[in-house]
This record gives C-alpha cells, sequence and structure tokens, in this order.
C-alpha cells in the first residue's frame, strides 16, 4: 500500500514537472554573436546580435535584429540592452565575441574575467579582435551565410584547420592565466562586402600591445602547434611559389646547463608545391631542393623576426616560459620576465618538399 | 550461520544481509559524492601541480585506516555502538556512538547544501530550494525506510550511472596541455602532505562499514571488495585531477571552483550544446546513496542506543536537515560548512586508531580477568 502511494508521487513528480513555466525558441531573444567598442567617456558599447525565428514557415526568412547599447561593464550591456529587447534575452547559445581594438589596446580584462566566470557561456565559444568597429562588423549582411554569426564562426572555425591557430574561448583563458604565457586572438577586418581574416592580435596580459598580418601567421602556427595543412607563398627570384604545408612539428627543447637558458624550436615542415608564379624552369628534383633551401631561409628570417618582436613587446604568446615552466624545477618568473629579452631562441627549420604534382 | 547473529540484539535474518561483493559499492558510491566536482582547487592550493602525489598517499593511508576498522570489527562483536559499549561502558559508549550519528548527519547535510548550490549556480539560479528539498527528502525516505538492501541497490546503480560520465573525460584531455604535470616533485614534503591532508578529506564515507558491518552475509569475505573499492575510488580521484591538471593551468585552476563540472563544459556532443546540465542532473544519482547511506547510518545508531524505531528517528532527522538546508544561501556559509565536516571527519579518522589500541587494551584486561 506504502509502495503505491509513492508510486502515485513519483508518476505525478514526473508528470507534473511537465507544468514547468518554459519558453519556446521563437519566444526568446537568443543572442548568437555580441561585439565590444569603445564608447563615451570610458564606456563601452555592446551590440547584440538576435536572430529572428519568424513564424513564417519559409525557410529564408531568418532576419537578424541588432541591439546596441552603452554601458560600464557587459553585464551592464545586457541590461540595457534587454530594456530593448521585447522578449527575454538569452546568452547561453553566445558563439562569437568580438572586440574592437580600439577597445582591446585599452585593456580588456574586465571583460575576461567575465568570460570565466559566467556559467552559461560556452568553451567552444570563439573570440577575435576587430580592426575596425565591431558594431560595422555586425551589422552587415554577408552573401555566403544567412545570418553574420554563422558567417564569423565559421569563418574562424574553418580557419583554425588552415594556416591560422584554433582560439576558442578555452584556449584564450589557458594561455591567459598561464604563467609565462601570453594569449592571442585572430584579428578580423571587414572588406566591402566580406569580412576576412587580416592576421593575429597578441595580448599583454588582457591588453591587446601587437598584430601581425596574415602573411606572417602561417609562420607563428608553426612555431606554435603541429598542423597539416595552410598555405604558404615563399619569394623565389623574381616569382613567388606556393607552399602546401602536408605535415608540420614542432619542437621544443630548452638548453639550460647552467648558465642562462636557451632554447632550441625545432620546426619539420612537410610540404608539396602546385605552383610557381614567374619561375621559368622545369620542376624536377635539383629545382625542389633549391626551393627547400629558400623556403627554410624564408622560415627562420620570419621565425626569428617575430620572436625578436614578441621579446620587444615583452611578450610570451608561444609559451616559452610555461615550457621552461615544467623542464626547470627552480622556475622564477620574475627573473624569467626579467631576463626575457636576453633569451636566446634559436630556430631551427628544416623543410622537405616531398611531391610537386601529377605533371613535371 | 554466523558468529554475529548469535551476539544478543544482531539476530538479523538473513534476508537482510547483503553479499560481501556488495560492500565495493556501498563503500566505493559512498567515497564519490559532490567532492569530486571540485576537489581539484583545495589541493593544487597546497601542493601545486604535485598535488597527485598527494592523492596516491592519502589513498594508501585509507587502506591502513580500512584495515584497522575491519581489525576490530571482526572481533568486536557487532557495529560501532557495540564496540563503545564494550570500551567505555555503557554511559560514554553511548554518548560517542551519538557523536558519530552526528556525524553521519553533518556529512549528509553537506552533501545536500553543496549539491543544490551547484545545482543554483550552474543551472537554476532562482531554484525554489526547498521545493526541490522537499521531493529529494521524500524520495531519500522512502529508500531509507526500504533498509540496507534498497540503500544498496541504490549504491549499485548510482556507480553505474556514474561510470559514462568518466567517458567524457576524454575531450578535455584533447583540449589539454599533456606537459603541465612536470617537473615531478617540484614542492616540499610539507606542501605534499599538507595536500595529503586535504585529499584524505576526499576519501570519507567509508567509515560507515562501522554501522553496516553487521549486515554483510560473511564479513570477512568482503574486505578484499573493501580494500578494492578505495582503490577504485582512488584511482578515479587520481584520473579526475590529472585531467584537470591538463585541461587548466595552475594558477587558472586555483581559481576555479568546481574543477571537474567545469572540465564538463569543453564537451561538445552534436545533440548537446552545454553537457554540464545533463553532468550536474546524472550527479543526483551520484549522491544519493551519499544521503541515503548517510541517514540510514545517522539514524541506525540512536536505534541501537535507545531502541527506537528507526523510523521515528528518520523523520526527525530529515527535519533538522530540511529546515536548514532550504534556508542556507550563500558561498561563505556552505564554505563553513564544508571546512566543518572536513575538520569533523579528519577528527573522525585519527579517532580509529585511537579506538583500535584502547579495544585491544580492553580486550586484554578482560581476558586476563576472566583467565
Amino acid at each position: 500500500m506504502k509502495a503505491k502511494n509513492f508510486l502515485v508521487l513519483l508518476i505525478s513528480m514526473s508528470l507534473l514537472s511537465g507544468c514547468m513555466q518554459h519558453t519556446s525558441v521563437e519566444e526568446n531573444a537568443i543572442i548568437q554573436m555580441a561585439g565590444y567598442d569603445k564608447g563615451e567617456n570610458k564606456r563601452i558599447r555592446g551590440t547584440m546580435l538576435i536572430p529572428q525565428y519568424g513564424s513564417s514557415e519559409s525557410k529564408s526568412a531568418t532576419s537578424e535584429v541588432y541591439l546596441t547599447a552603452n554601458g560600464d561593464g557587459v553585464k551592464e550591456v545586457e541590461k540595457e540592452i534587454q530594456k530593448q529587447s521585447s522578449k527575454p534575452i538569452s546568452i547561453g547559445k553566445l558563439s562569437v565575441t568580438l572586440y574592437s581594438k580600439e577597445l582591446a589596446e585599452g585593456g580588456i580584462s574586465d571583460i575576461i574575467d567575465i568570460l570565466s566566470r559566467d556559467p552559461r557561456m560556452s568553451r567552444n565559444m570563439y573570440l577575435g579582435i576587430v580592426d575596425g568597429e565591431a558594431i560595422d562588423l555586425i551589422e552587415s549582411q554577408y552573401p555566403q551565410e544567412d545570418t553574420t554569426y554563422k558567417q564569423l564562426e565559421d569563418l574562424i572555425k574553418n580557419n583554425a584547420r588552415f594556416n591560422f591557430p584554433m582560439t576558442n574561448l578555452h584556449d584564450f583563458l589557458y594561455s591567459y592565466y598561464a604563467q609565462g604565457m601570453d594569449a592571442f586572438l585572430p584579428l578580423i577586418t571587414k572588406k566591402e562586402a566580406n569580412v576576412e581574416l587580416s592576421g593575429l592580435a597578441f595580448f599583454k596580459g588582457g591588453t591587446v600591445v601587437s598584430t601581425i598580418p596574415d602573411s606572417n601567421v602561417f609562420t607563428y602556427k608553426m612555431l606554435n602547434e603541429n598542423f597539416k595543412r595552410g598555405m604558404q607563398n615563399i619569394p623565389y627570384k623574381d616569382g613567388t611559389i606556393m607552399l602546401d604545408n602536408i605535415g608540420s612539428s614542432v619542437e621544443y627543447e630548452l638548453k639550460n646547463g647552467l648558465g642562462e637558458p636557451k632554447f632550441d624550436i625545432r620546426v619539420n615542415i612537410k610540404a608539396e608545391v602546385n605552383e610557381m608564379v614567374g619561375v621559368d624552369r622545369e620542376a624536377n628534383p635539383s629545382l625542389m631542393k633549391e626551393l627547400e633551401e629558400v623556403s627554410v631561409e624564408f622560415f627562420e628570417t620570419n621565425a626569428n623576426e617575430l620572436i625578436q618582436m614578441f621579446k620587444e613587446k615583452e611578450i610570451d604568446p608561444l609559451g616559452l616560459g610555461n615550457f621552461a615552466k615544467t623542464r626547470k624545477r627552480d622556475f622564477d618568473l620574475t627573473k624569467w620576465k626579467d631576463n626575457y629579452s636576453d633569451l636566446k631562441v634559436n630556430v631551427k627549420v628544416n623543410v622537405e618538399i616531398t611531391e610537386y604534382g601529377i605533371f613535371s | 550461520m554466523n558468529r554475529l547473529n548469535s551476539t544478543p540484539g544482531w539476530n538479523i535474518p538473513i534476508n537482510y544481509l547483503i553479499t560481501p561483493m556488495y560492500v565495493l559499492f556501498l563503500i566505493h558510491s559512498m567515497q564519490i559524492g559532490v567532492g569530486i566536482l571540485g576537489f581539484e582547487k583545495y589541493l593544487v592550493e597546497k601542493a601545486g601541480y604535485d598535488a597527485w602525489i598527494s592523492l596516491l598517499i592519502a589513498g594508501g593511508f585509507m587502506h591502513i585506516i580500512l584495515w584497522m576498522i575491519y581489525r576490530f570489527l571482526q572481533n568486536g562483536g557487532g557495529d560501532i555502538v557495540q564496540i563503545h559499549k564494550n570500551v567505555f561502558g555503557k554511559y560514554i559508549g553511548w554518548f560517542l556512538s551519538l557523536v558519530f550519528s552526528l556525524y553521519f548527519l553533518l556529512l549528509t547535510f553537506n552533501v545536500i547544501i553543496t549539491f543544490t548550490e551547484v545545482i543554483k549556480v550552474w543551472v537554476f539560479p532562482d531554484l525554489q530550494v526547498w521545493i526541490f528539498l522537499f521531493f529529494l527528502l521524500a524520495l531519500v525516505y522512502y529508500l531509507v525506510s526500504g533498509g540496507v538492501r534498497v540503500i544498496t541497490g541504490i549504491c549499485l546503480i548510482s556507480v553505474f550511472i556514474g561510470l559514462p560520465l568518466f567517458l567524457l573525460k576524454y575531450f578535455p584531455v584533447q583540449a589539454g596541455h599533456s606537459m603541465n604535470v612536470s617537473p615531478m616533485i617540484s614542492h616540499s614534503v610539507t606542501d605534499i602532505l599538507a595536500a595529503t591532508k586535504q585529499s584524505v578529506l576526499s576519501f570519507l564515507g567509508f567509515e560507515f562499514l562501522l554501522i553496516f558491518y553487521p549486515f554483510i552475509k560473511e564479513p570477512a569475505k568482503s574486505k578484499k571488495w573493501a580494500h578494492f573499492a578505495v582503490f577504485y575510488t582512488t584511482m578515479i580521484y587520481l584520473i579526475s585531477l590529472l585531467v584537470t591538471f591538463v585541461y587548466f593551468n595552475e594558477k587558472q585552476l586555483k581559481q576555479v571552483v568546481w574543477g571537474t563540472i567545469s572540465t564538463w563544459k569543453i564537451v561538445e556532443l552534436p545533440f548537446i550544446e552545454r553537457f554540464e546540465y545533463i553532468g550536474i542532473a546524472m550527479w543526483l544519482y551520484v549522491i544519493l546513496p551519499n544521503i541515503c547511506l548517510g541517514l540510514w547510518g545517522a539514524t541506525k545508531i540512536p536505534k541501537r542506543v535507545f531502541n527506537i524505531k528507526q523510523k521515528y528517528v528518520l523523520i526527525v532527522f530529515l527535519l533538522v536537515i530540511f529546515f536548514p538546508a532550504a534556508m542556507i544561501d550563500g558561498r561563505s556559509v556552505i564554505n563553513m560548512v564544508n571546512n566543518f565536516s572536513s575538520q569533523a571527519g579528519f577528527y573522525v579518522l585519527l579517532y580509529i586508531p585511537v579506538l583500535l589500541v584502547l579495544k585491544t587494551i580492553s580486550d586484554k584486561v578482560r581476558k586476563r580477568r576472566e583467565g
């Protein structure tokens, strides 16, 4: 008898839970993308993109609404935007967040703090720095995709498989908080009718201190991680050749006998060459040998320039300090930072051109 | 059939007994609870990324304590109440047993409020705590009044429901940096031992053996299962700890309040955007045996001491938990209860060797007197 009562209770529990107040997708303003610019008087101006899932059945009818508000912090912007919205806004599906370069150069550590604190934020969210105003970028339509957020999300996601390094919220927060490591984010620029990844922006703490153009991104990625795709054009005599990466791997070694630490970075690139513009020679093994040497030269100079720039700006996006910490028992971060500008980093690149197409 | 059943007051019918193997589930599911959701932070604060050594030391320490428990239970003639009575006499024995009862109640209370906080922070900030608690405790009442066998069943189910969650460690490991753990042993021995003390608290829960021991069918055979349970718990804690080590860096992990839940955030499945909601919901089944066994242990002792019906004690204790738990709010109070119950647990663990020594002496004295 008792068991029966409890059965009734359990069943009513499961049935009555259906009575909980709920809201369907159309009744929510689901923010998919947010951008922050520098507003007036040290405030920030946030722009939120909300796709409208209309009641009409036609599939192509997804339109977007942009809401903009000023506030002292991200939460205040959210509050102000709620005031403009007819539906309750929900931030859980936010998939792209952009910051204008101007804002990021003034420091965004407060915003980064809320990104790591708010449980509603997805760790797979993409972040980016906009060269220009984030609001312009968000409030434009792009022909490739129905919605702007989809355009940007896929843009960053796909390019992480090619020339650009992976940068989701988790990666960003990891390198932001890590000792002896600094964060970086992709730089995004709006072109007339389109939007493109135009480089990388490097952080020192919560402040963007330096950027590199997209022509250097391959070199950075090659120093930063192992990857299997991507392309780099390399000047050769009067023309250029296009190197198709098919497998690049990088290895760090810290040599610190008794004196000052010294880094060896060894990069192995396997590549194919399918295009040679302005090179008036037959593709054969001896030419490839020559091209390998040219590419090694190119990458090493580029890499050394990058590292020189990092030292000058006192940033460490490659995480050399973090690496040293795992290798040195008596690692001292302040001492490391003091000596960072004198750190010897020796980049050794090895390029192997394995194939040159199906036509010789 | 077994000796215990012939001692007065312990005529437990065979259909209430549990087979030795289930001790594995009882102990293991009691040890895994809310602690594992956020224990990493406290260990890392003490010993940095060497804390995994501390965890292993603590695991070894637990085996010793477990051995001690079995040692005095085997010839103690019953449970902790009986032993206390034999060693300290009637009134002091009663008092100490009731302290144990309160300690079990405190553990249960701690689990409940910590888990409600997790729900409030991660899923429903506007949760009406008392409604949730009402249904939860109603379920607990039903299960606890079902007796040891029902609780054992819940433990078994909870272990199997918890298992798939460990497969999800794949996602954070994939996004992780495996270099983080090195260099090994870069902290001083005192740091590592401080973290050992901290990690001992993760293993609290097997003290319930002191209460449910008489319900094991052939207690001697359960020994290996109990040790296996502690070993298994150690491994699960170790894996969880190492996964958060590779997923976060040290400075980050010191600031992450719930390390394990935070690693669920990276899980991306095609049908679910945010896995931590599912994880937390499933975790209710993992903590359910904690609450059930905790309350059962807490109510069993007054029953044994005062010979009153367990049901009445259960209702009183449920009310004792319900009202404060429904009213408590805010992390500072909950942290205070957490710390207090950890301290209490630590002293209970220290008490076990003392009790073993006292019992050995009292047995010797008694033998001499009789001889």
